[in-house]
């Protein structure tokens, strides 16, 4: 297991509400890692990291810019919430944290800010 | 969209088959100077004044009594008591609209509403397949910014004239979630075109038909990757880098249209409160 795998480990045991935690290089195009609890399927988990780098992004404010990088975001749908959030000072790196659609989203959010924080730290 | 270059410095061809072009090409002024886009066909059609980046005003052959009735309509006078008024304008040469206001028959916000209305449907009237126009540098028109139209405002209105039954709906979802400092588009995407158009604008009108038009693209694109690996989505929230003035975007599907909103970090979470209530209410 790898540093990393071993930090989402440790940051997914720290958080119950949470079914799967990923983390994704946005600029070589990998998933770098994923843990799951439960049932959770992995793939699942890895396509949505995947799409982190086009949703961590926002339109840019001129015609011919690219889109722009965003420190966070969150989607919602009818059974899961997807939260991901960069990791500081490493902005290509995104954390994904999963969790079923009647979780704390604020509680989410935050946790998930603390895990980034922590990467960009590293070990 | 512009054409060929222009034979005289002055005067270049625009195509202009749609409102979009048109606010496309006002956008692309940037917000230099004024002038006239002079619309033909077999005769003269019309013709759209802009002034730094704003639509003054769009005049549309046939349509000239129509502005005539919103104002009435507004207003609440009769036919006779309008023909005094503006005969008396006329004569000495006073603004109808301003002078209405001046004298307390129609409310500023109202005149603002009139005009906008009569632009919009004279430029839904210039517009076409095939269509184009010239355009004319002219003098600055002096016109009040107040009653003058953005792009953004523009391309909103055509849409929802377009598409009148969705126009209610969209803004009562974007009262209902938004504060009035935020603004927040609805948009709809009909089988006979690519890109989602604007149907009603809720807040203050961003810059321009351009930034409507991209935070449109980023919502179908970043909902239908959501599609993609998470099932129908209920809404996608971004936090904004710092220097963006708002510092949360959202978008999401309701009824149909797709809602993009620019506003504070708890906006996001007001959509969904809302849809919970929404759901509770039915249940």
């Amino acid at each position: 297991m790898t540093e990393l795998e071993t930090a989402m480990r440790a940051a997914l045991d720290r958080a119950p509400g949470v079914a799967a935690i990923a983390c994704m290089d946005g600029r070589a195009g990998l998933v770098l890692g994923v843990c799951v609890r439960g049932q959770v399927p992995a793939e699942t988990v890895e396509l949505a990291a995947l799409s982190a780098p086009d949703l961590c992004s926002a339109p840019p404010i001129a015609p011919d810019d690219a889109d722009h990088p965003c420190p966070s975001a969150l989607v919602t749908s009818e059974t899961w919430v997807h939260a991901y959030a960069r990791v500081p000072d490493r902005p290509d790196l995104v954390v994904m944290g999963l969790a079923e659609r009647d979780t704390n989203v604020g509680l989410l959010r935050a946790w998930l800010g603390e895990v980034a924080g922590q990467l960009g730290r590293g070990p | 969209m512009i054409e060929a270059p222009a034979s005289t410095p002055s005067a270049r061809g625009v195509v202009v088959e749609s409102v979009h072009d048109v606010c496309r090409f006002v956008d692309e002024l940037e917000g230099r100077g004024a002038g006239e886009l002079v619309v033909t066909g077999d005769a003269a059609l019309g013709a759209v004044f802009v002034q730094d980046a704003r639509i003054c005003w769009a005049a549309a052959a046939g349509l000239a009594r129509r502005l005539t009735e919103l104002l009435m309509s507004h207003a609440g006078v009769d036919h006779r008591t309008m023909e005094r008024l503006y005969s008396t304008c006329k004569r000495e040469s006073l603004p109808l609209g301003e002078y209405l206001v001046d004298r307390g028959i129609v409310r500023p916000e109202d005149l603002r509403s009139v005009l906008a209305q009569h632009t919009v449907e004279s430029l839904l009237t210039l517009v076409g397949p095939g269509r184009c126009a010239r355009w004319l540098p002219r003098p600055h028109g002096g016109y009040s910014a107040r009653f003058t139209f953005g792009t953004a405002e523009v391309l909103s209105l055509a849409g929802g004239i377009c598409e009148p039954e969705l126009v209610g709906c969209a803004l009562d979802e974007m009262a209902g979630c938004f504060f009035s400092d935020e603004w927040a588009a609805a948009f709809v995407r009909t089988g006979d075109r690519a890109a989602p158009h604007p149907v009603a604008l809720y807040g203050p009108a961003p810059e321009s038909a351009a930034v409507l038009v991209r935070h449109a693209k980023w919502a179908i694109s970043a909902l239908d990757v959501v599609a993609a690996f998470g099932g129908a989505p209920e809404i996608v929230a971004v936090t904004l880098p710092e220097g963006r003035g708002a510092r949360a975007l959202v978008a999401y599907w309701y009824d149909g249209l797709v809602i993009v909103a620019e506003g504070d970090p708890q906006c996001a979470a007001r959509v969904l409160n809302r849809r919970g209530q929404r759901k509770r209410g039915r249940g």
